[in-house]
């Protein structure tokens, strides 16, 4: 547990040296601003969700990718393999430090227009799932591209069918019917808009879902990383 | 026997054919080993295999005494890799750097930060970002990181690259030390002058198959002539054999008829022996 927190320690201390937790905090406070002025839309809480699902989605997927492209760029993988390093540790230390500045971006998004009316424990849980669902998903899909642009271009479907359809569907664009249970961060999303507008949830189904979602992923992301970059 | 490696294959996804095509060497515990070849011979990808980046090789790789695929995590802790080029975090200072990588061992750093980076000429960049540091300020943190576990094991991948003479002669009386201090140590590189001087043997490796395994010493006597070229100020050139030299009635009247301008050993640089060899040069 020790080494554990000291890898998690060093991934904020990395984050924070190249600036991503500061442009995470900067986007977001802009976020907020925006939802802070349209307070007396009627729209509200569906463009707060809406934000919800596009602000955790980029810090988790990109942010994950952009630093592990530059420890790539840099040759700093090959150096870390040579050591006793702990691949388990080191990329849950990874998925972690991204989706808890998510979760700390999402929690003043959500408190910039709401205060603290909304149901913190239903939000922080369907935030976090959302952010390590992503943040997994953008290390299993950097394993596909060699460079930073290509994976960019190769998320474009990839953010279509895991981030935007779910969306749609909440947003009422599309009615995706019971297909909707499907997706992987619906749970989240069940959770996260009854916590801000108190629609109906599906408790048993939100939990196990990201319950399920969430160890598969890793254990996808895992394997990947493990089979295509460390071993190359 | 610290490196036993036997009939070494290693074919790249992809790859019409092998990178390795069965080495064979050993290398002896307290023993500095270099293996010499030009870009592409199979040097890092032999050495990739021996860190345990490389997979899906054919032959037997043993290490300390024990099959390498028999080792857990704790290999790691026994090696130390210094690689080729620099590969830091930027953003971070020397010591950040140091800290985060001595964070991946049980026991973390054996020896004290500052006389580490004392034994490179660092010490005033320890608090610095190595984002201001030069290449060859890298390369020595380079060094410093492979050591600072106290591995058995060093794999050095070209360890003066980068460096200037002053630095380079450091780097090389260091691994001396080490080599003192009953460290195994394996080098690549195509640097001649760094395997002639600090290699007890040396293999050419060429197109993925060794060539030859000796010590610098006898492949320079073997392949070279044990003989001086005698060059007098008049322009005159005459080679006498070194054998007796002092008794060689020749030699000593050449050298009384004009004032000498240089005189020359005939021994075969390692260079020159690689080429005999290999047909090929190292710059290839």
């Amino acid at each position: 547990m020790r080494a554990f927190l000291s890898q998690l320690r060093w991934q904020f201390t990395l984050l924070q040296k190249n600036s991503i937790i500061s442009i995470s905090f900067a986007v977001t406070l802009i976020y907020g601003i925006i939802l802070y002025f349209s307070k007396e839309g009627g729209y509200l809480d569906k463009v707060l969700v809406a934000m919800v699902l596009n602000d955790p989605s980029v810090i988790g997927y990109f942010f994950i990718a952009l630093a592990i492209y530059t420890e790539m760029k840099h040759g700093i993988l090959p150096a870390l393999f040579v050591t006793p390093v702990n691949l388990h540790q080191l990329l849950i230390a990874k998925t972690l430090s991204v989706s808890i500045i998510g979760v700390i971006c999402l929690l003043g998004l959500v408190i910039s227009v709401k205060g603290f009316d909304f149901g913190i424990m239903y939000y922080t849980l369907g935030s976090l799932g959302i952010c390590v669902m992503s943040a997994l998903l953008g290390l299993m899909m950097l394993t596909y591209a060699n460079e930073f642009l290509k994976f960019a271009m190769m998320s474009v479907p990839v953010f279509l069918a895991f981030f935007n359809l779910p969306l749609f569907h909440y947003l009422g664009g599309v009615d995706m019917g019971m297909i909707k249970y499907l997706f992987p961060i619906q749970g989240s999303v069940d959770l996260i808009s009854n916590a801000v507008s108190g629609t109906e949830v599906h408790l048993w189904y939100s939990i196990l879902s990201i319950l399920i979602v969430v160890p598969l992923f890793y254990m996808l992301a895992y394997r990947l990383f493990a089979r295509k970059i460390v071993h190359q | 026997m610290m490196i036993q490696v036997e009939n070494l294959e290693f074919q790249y996804p992809g790859n019409d054919g092998p990178t390795l095509k069965g080495l064979n060497f050993e290398i002896d515990k307290g023993e500095v080993f270099g293996f010499l070849g030009p870009s592409g011979a199979g040097k890092s990808t032999t050495q990739k295999v021996l860190y345990k980046i490389l997979s899906g090789y054919s032959g037997s790789v043993r290490i300390d005494g024990k099959d390498l695929s028999g080792w857990n995590n704790a290999y790691f802790e026994k090696i130390g890799v210094g690689f080729e080029l620099p590969n830091h975090y930027l953003k971070l200072t020397g010591k950040e750097n140091m800290d985060l990588f001595a964070s991946f061992y049980p026991n973390g750093r054996k020896h004290k930060i500052e006389e580490l980076f004392g034994m490179v000429d660092l010490q005033e960049a320890l608090n610095k970002p190595v984002e201001t540091y030069s290449k060859g300020m890298k390369m020595r943190l380079n060094f410093i990181r492979a050591i600072q576990h106290n591995p058995d094991i060093l794999f050095l991948d070209e360890p003066t690259a980068g460096l200037d003479p002053v630095n380079a002669h450091k780097i090389k009386q260091h691994i001396l030390d080490l080599k003192a201090a009953g460290k195994t140590i394996f080098i690549t590189t195509h640097n001649m002058h760094t395997a002639d001087e600090i290699c007890d043997r040396v293999s050419f490796i060429v197109d993925g198959e060794l060539k030859v395994t000796d010590s610098p010493q006898k492949l320079k006597s073997q392949y070279g002539r044990e003989a001086i070229r005698v060059e007098l100020k008049d322009g005159k050139k005459q080679e006498f054999p070194l054998e007796k030299l002092g008794e060689n009635r020749a030699f000593l009247t050449f050298i009384k008829e004009a004032e000498v301008k240089q005189i020359q050993t005939l021994e075969a640089s390692l260079e020159e022996v690689f080429i005999q060899i290999t047909g090929k040069s190292l710059a290839s």
